[in-house]
C-alpha cells in the first residue's frame, strides 16, 4: 500500500511538472508576439501624436518604425503614412502608401477606404501640378484598356472561368456515360456545353493575360519626387526624360540596383531600384532623409 | 639524265639574262600633258615618266621649275610597273616609274613643260610640251535679288544669291549658293568645297532646310543644280554686310567661284515705333491664346497656350512680360520653338502657362499684344489675342484650408507654400489608440491553385473523351451486352429461388421463369409467346436432343403442380406463362432443394447447348 501511495505521488508530481513545462512553452510563445504588438502600438500611437502636432517627420518616423515591425501591411498604417508623407511633399512616397492604404488586400475599414481615396485624389491632383510646373513626364490618366485588365484580373473571374470549366467537364463526362440524356436532350445539353467551353477558354485566357502581365511586369509606383529615366542602367547613361514622383509605372526588367520602368505611354527608362516601389508585395523603402519639398515655383 | 637538266637549266637562265643585259642603257624620260590649252582655274593633269629597258636603278622624277612657278600643285602621286615583251627569242624587260600630279594655272601665258634625270653620270632630257593658259572665265553674278542664272557658264559654276539687297536691322535675307554643272561632264563625287561663304559678319545665321537636286535648262544647257547652302542671315546693326565667295574645286576639271553678295541693311525707322520696342520683332506674326478648359473649378489647373507664329526671327521674337492675371496663378511657361521647313525662315514659338484659379466666379485671361516692325509694308504693326472668358466654381482656396482642432492639419513652415498652391487639404490622420489587427484570410484561390485547376479540365475532358472513344472502338458490342444482360437476369432469378428454398414463396416462380426464359433465349426471337408444346417443339428443330427438352418439360410441370396444384394447366397445350401466380407450395424444403438443383443442374447444361450464347 504505502508503495503504491509513493508511485501515485510521484506519477502526480510528474503530472504537474509537464503541465507546468506546457504553460511556460505557451508563454515563451506568446509573450514575444505581445510584445511586438506593445512596440507596434507605442510607434503607432507616437506618430500619430507626432502628425497631430504637425511634426511629420517625427511622425514618418514613428510610422515607418511600426510597419518594419509589421509582417505585412495594414491599411490605418498605410494611410497615416501616406497622409504624413503627402504633407512633407514626399508625393510619390505619398502615393505609394495611400495606394496600398485603399487596396482590397489590406481590407481597409470604410473610414480608412473613403479617406484613402480622398486623399490620393489630392495628391494625385498635386502631382499633376508639380509635373506641369517642373515638366517631368507623368503617366497618363488610365485607359478603358487598363481598367479592363485590371477588372480581368478580379478574383471573380477567376472562379466563373474555373467553374464553368469544371461544369463542362461535368455535363460532357454525364452526356459520355448516360447516352439517354444525350438522346432526350441533345440540343440543350450541346449549346450548354459551347456556353461553358466558350466562358471556360474566353474569361480563363484573358485572365491569365491579366494576372501574366502583372507577374512579368509588376505595377509600381515612382517613390521619389524627380527621378531621371535613363536609356539603360547605370548614371553614367544619357538621360532620356524626368519621371515624376507619383507617376504609375510597370516594371520590366530589373539589374543590380536598377529597374527598367514603362509608363502606360510606352515610353520606357531605367531608373534607379530604390526610387520605385511596387504597389503590392515587398515594403516601400523609406527616403534616406526626410525633407518638405515646395510643389511648384510660383512667377 | 642529271646533267641534261642541269644544261637546260642553265640555258633558261642565259637566255632570261643575256637580253637584260644588252639594253641596260636604255633610259628614257618623258612628260605627258593631258591638254594644251586651259583657263586660269582650271587643272591639267601631268604625268612625268621614266622608263628603262633592262635591269637597273629608276631615277625619281622631279617636277620642273616652270611648272612649281606658274601652276598650284596638288595630288602628287607616283607609281611604278614593270612589263615583259617578247620579241623574236628573246625577252625585253621594261620598267617605268611615273610621278602624276594636277596643276592649277595661276596666271595667264604659254608654258613649256620638260625634265631631266640622271642616271650615273648620264643625263636624260625628256620631251617638251607646252601649254597655252587663258584668262579666267567671268563669275556669274546675279544682277538683281533672286535672280536666277540665265546664262550658261559652261561645264560648271556657282551661283550666289540673295532674296534682297536692302534689309532692315532684324529682317532675315534668304541666301542661297547653288552649284551648277553639266550632266554629260558630271564629275560631283570629285568635287570639294575649297572655301565657303563667310556669314561672320551677321550676328544670325540659321540654316534653311536642304533643297532637293534637280535639273534646269539654263540658256539651253541642262545643268544639274545642287544647293550647297541656304541660309537665313539676320544683321544686328546697320551697315554694308558681304558673303564672300564660294569655291569648289572639282577633280581633273579645275575651280570654279562663286561672286560676292552684298546686303545693305537699314536701321529701323523711329517714327511710328512704339515704346519698349523689342529690336529682335522683325517680321510678320500673328499672335493666338487658347486655354484647354474654360470651366474650372478653384484650385483646378488648366493650361494657357500663347502661340506666335509667322515669317521672321521667330527664336528672339520678344513677346514683352505677360499681363497679370487676376484670381488666376500663373507658373513659368513652358517655350517651343517650331521652325518652319519652307522657303522662308519663320515658324511658331509656343508658350504654354499653368495657371490655377484662386478664387471662384467670372475670371477673365486679359489681351496681350505684341509689336512687330513688318518690312515689306514697312511700318509698326500690333497683333493681340483675344480675351478668354472663364467659369470657376467652388470656393476660395483660403477658406478650405482651416485648422480643424484635434486633427494633425498643423503646417510647419515648408508646408504653408504647399497648402496654398491651389490644392484641397488633405484628409487628417485618424489617430486611434492601437492600430487594429485584422486577420486578412488569404483567398483560398491562389493563382497556382486555379492554374492547376484550368488545365485540369482540357486534360480530364480530353481523358474522357479518349477513354469513351477507346470503349466504344474496343469495348463490348450490342450481342455481348444483351448477353450479359440475360446472364444477370438468370443470376438474379437464381437467387431469388434460392432465398426462397426455406419457406418456399415464389420459389417455383422463380425457378419457372428461369426455365422458361433459358428455353425462349435458345429458340430465339420465334419462341417469345410460344405455348409450351410449340415451344419445345422448337427447340427441337433448334438442335436440342429431346432428353434436355423432355427434361425441361418436366421441371416446367413439377413447378405448375406445385403452383397450381389440381388446377394446374395441362402440359400440353396449356400456357407456358411462368409469371402466373402461383400459391405456397406444399413439398418440404429438401424436396425444394433438391428440385432447385436438378434445375440448375438443367441450366448449366444449357451452356453446352449448339449455338448457345455465352
Amino acid at each position: 500500500m504505502g508503495a503504491q501511495h509513493v508511485g501515485m505521488a510521484r506519477s502526480d508530481a510528474m503530472r504537474a511538472n509537464s503541465a507546468s513545462l506546457s504553460w511556460l512553452i505557451v508563454v515563451a510563445i506568446l509573450v514575444p508576439s505581445i510584445a511586438r504588438a506593445d512596440a507596434v502600438d507605442d510607434a503607432f500611437v507616437r506618430g500619430n501624436q507626432a502628425a497631430q502636432a504637425g511634426a511629420w517627420n517625427d511622425a514618418v518616423s514613428a510610422y515607418e518604425d511600426a510597419v518594419a515591425m509589421l509582417s505585412r501591411d495594414n491599411a490605418l498604417l498605410s494611410f497615416n503614412l501616406g497622409t504624413s508623407y503627402a504633407e512633407l511633399g514626399e508625393l510619390g512616397r505619398a502615393m505609394a502608401h495611400l495606394s496600398r492604404a485603399a487596396s482590397s488586400s489590406n481590407e481597409p475599414s470604410p473610414e480608412v477606404l473613403q479617406s484613402a481615396r480622398e486623399n490620393l485624389e489630392r495628391v494625385q491632383r498635386r502631382i499633376e501640378l508639380q509635373s506641369a510646373a517642373s515638366g517631368a513626364m507623368l503617366d497618363p490618366p488610365p485607359t478603358s484598356w487598363e481598367a479592363v485588365m485590371s477588372a480581368l484580373g478580379a478574383p471573380v473571374l477567376a472562379w466563373l472561368a474555373l467553374l464553368s470549366g469544371w461544369a463542362f467537364l461535368v455535363l460532357l463526362l454525364a452526356r459520355l456515360w448516360r447516352r439517354s440524356i444525350q438522346d432526350a436532350y441533345d440540343g440543350v445539353i450541346g449549346a450548354i456545353l459551347m456556353v461553358l467551353a466558350i466562358l471556360f477558354i474566353g474569361l480563363g485566357s484573358l485572365h491569365w493575360a491579366a494576372i501574366r502581365s502583372n507577374r512579368v511586369a509588376p505595377k509600381a509606383i515612382v517613390i521619389e519626387n524627380m527621378v531621371p529615366a535613363r536609356e539603360g542602367p547605370g548614371h553614367h547613361r544619357k538621360q532620356e526624360f524626368v519621371l515624376q514622383g507619383g507617376s504609375r509605372v510597370r516594371i520590366v526588367a530589373n539589374t543590380p540596383g536598377w529597374s527598367q520602368v514603362r509608363l502606360s505611354s510606352g515610353v520606357e527608362g531605367w531608373i534607379p531600384q530604390a526610387s520605385v516601389g511596387l504597389l503590392e508585395g515587398s515594403r516601400i523603402p523609406p527616403p534616406s532623409t526626410l525633407s518638405g519639398a515646395p510643389v511648384a515655383r510660383k512667377t | 639524265m642529271r646533267l641534261q637538266g642541269l644544261l637546260f637549266a642553265l640555258g633558261v637562265l642565259l637566255s632570261w639574262c643575256l637580253p637584260g643585259i644588252a639594253s641596260a642603257a636604255d633610259l628614257r624620260a618623258e612628260v605627258a600633258i593631258d591638254r594644251e590649252t586651259m583657263g586660269i582655274g582650271e587643272t591639267l593633269a601631268l604625268t612625268l615618266a621614266v622608263t628603262r629597258e633592262g635591269r637597273g636603278p629608276l631615277p625619281e622624277p622631279e617636277l620642273p621649275n616652270s611648272v612649281t612657278e606658274n601652276f598650284d600643285v596638288s595630288g602628287c602621286g607616283s607609281r611604278q610597273s614593270s612589263q615583259t615583251h617578247l620579241v623574236g627569242n628573246s625577252i625585253r624587260m621594261v620598267h617605268t616609274r611615273a610621278t602624276e600630279c594636277s596643276l592649277l594655272a595661276r596666271r595667264e601665258g604659254t608654258f613649256k613643260i620638260a625634265f631631266s634625270v640622271s642616271d650615273g653620270h648620264q643625263t636624260f632630257n625628256s620631251n617638251l610640251v607646252e601649254v597655252a593658259v587663258s584668262a579666267a572665265p567671268a563669275v556669274p553674278t546675279a544682277s538683281a535679288p533672286g535672280e536666277r542664272p540665265s546664262e550658261a557658264y559652261g561645264w560648271a559654276f556657282l551661283w550666289a544669291t540673295a532674296d534682297r539687297e536692302r534689309a532692315y536691322v532684324g529682317q532675315p535675307v534668304h541666301y542661297q549658293l547653288d552649284f551648277y554643272y553639266t550632266q554629260d561632264r558630271r564629275r560631283r563625287f570629285g568635287a570639294a568645297l575649297r572655301a565657303a561663304p563667310s556669314f561672320q559678319e551677321f550676328m544670325f545665321s540659321h540654316e534653311l532646310p536642304a533643297v532637293e537636286p534637280r535639273i534646269e535648262e539654263v540658256d539651253g544647257v541642262a545643268y544639274s543644280v545642287e544647293t550647297i547652302s541656304r541660309r537665313g542671315l539676320i544683321a544686328a546693326s546697320a551697315g554694308t554686310y558681304v558673303v564672300s565667295p564660294a569655291e569648289i574645286e572639282v577633280r581633273g576639271k579645275g575651280v570654279v567661284r562663286s561672286a560676292p553678295v552684298t546686303i545693305e541693311v537699314l536701321p529701323l525707322p523711329a517714327e511710328g515705333q512704339p515704346p519698349g520696342f523689342a529690336a529682335n520683332n522683325v517680321g510678320r506674326y500673328t499672335i493666338d491664346a487658347s486655354i484647354d478648359r474654360t470651366t474650372l473649378k478653384v484650385g483646378q489647373p488648366a493650361t494657357l497656350t500663347i502661340q506666335i507664329a509667322g515669317t521672321g526671327n521667330i527664336d528672339l521674337v520678344d513677346p514683352k512680360p505677360w499681363p497679370e492675371l487676376d484670381g488666376l496663378r500663373r507658373y513659368d511657361p513652358k517655350t517651343e520653338t517650331k521652325r518652319d521647313t519652307g522657303e522662308r525662315l519663320g515658324g511658331v514659338r509656343r508658350y504654354e502657362f499653368l495657371v490655377i484659379p484662386e478664387r471662384p466666379g467670372a475670371l477673365t485671361i486679359p489681351t496681350h499684344e505684341l509689336h512687330f516692325f513688318d518690312p515689306e509694308v514697312p511700318g509698326y504693326e500690333t497683333v493681340r489675342t483675344v480675351a478668354i472668358p472663364l467659369e470657376v466654381e467652388g470656393t476660395p482656396l483660403v477658406d478650405q484650408n482651416p485648422e480643424t482642432p484635434g486633427t494633425a492639419s498643423a503646417k510647419t513652415e515648408d508646408q504653408s507654400d504647399t497648402a496654398s498652391d491651389g490644392d484641397l487639404p488633405l484628409i487628417p490622420i485618424i489617430a486611434a489608440e492601437a492600430l487594429p489587427r485584422t486577420a486578412v484570410v488569404e483567398p483560398w484561390l491562389t493563382f497556382a491553385r486555379w492554374s492547376y485547376g484550368m488545365l485540369a479540365v482540357p486534360l480530364l475532358a480530353g481523358l474522357s473523351l479518349g477513354g469513351g472513344f477507346l470503349w466504344r472502338r474496343f469495348g463490348p458490342d450490342e450481342a455481348a451486352r444483351l448477353r450479359s444482360r440475360n446472364r444477370a437476369r438468370r443470376r438474379s432469378l437464381i437467387d431469388k429461388a434460392r432465398s426462397a428454398v426455406r419457406d418456399g414463396e415464389g420459389f417455383h416462380t422463380a425457378v419457372a421463369t428461369l426455365l422458361q426464359e433459358l428455353a425462349v433465349e435458345r429458340a430465339g426471337p420465334e419462341g417469345v409467346g410460344l405455348p409450351r408444346l410449340q415451344l419445345a417443339a422448337l427447340l427441337g428443330r433448334r438442335g436440342l436432343q429431346s432428353t434436355e427438352i423432355a427434361q425441361w418439360e418436366r421441371l416446367l410441370d413439377r413447378c405448375d403442380r406445385a403452383r397450381f396444384g389440381s388446377q394446374a394447366p395441362p402440359v400440353h397445350g396449356g400456357s407456358s406463362d411462368p409469371s402466373a401466380p402461383g400459391g405456397r407450395s406444399n413439398d418440404s424444403q429438401s424436396e425444394r432443394e433438391a428440385f432447385l438443383e436438378d434445375a440448375l443442374k438443367w441450366v448449366r447444361s444449357t451452356s453446352a447447348w449448339p449455338g448457345a450464347m455465352r
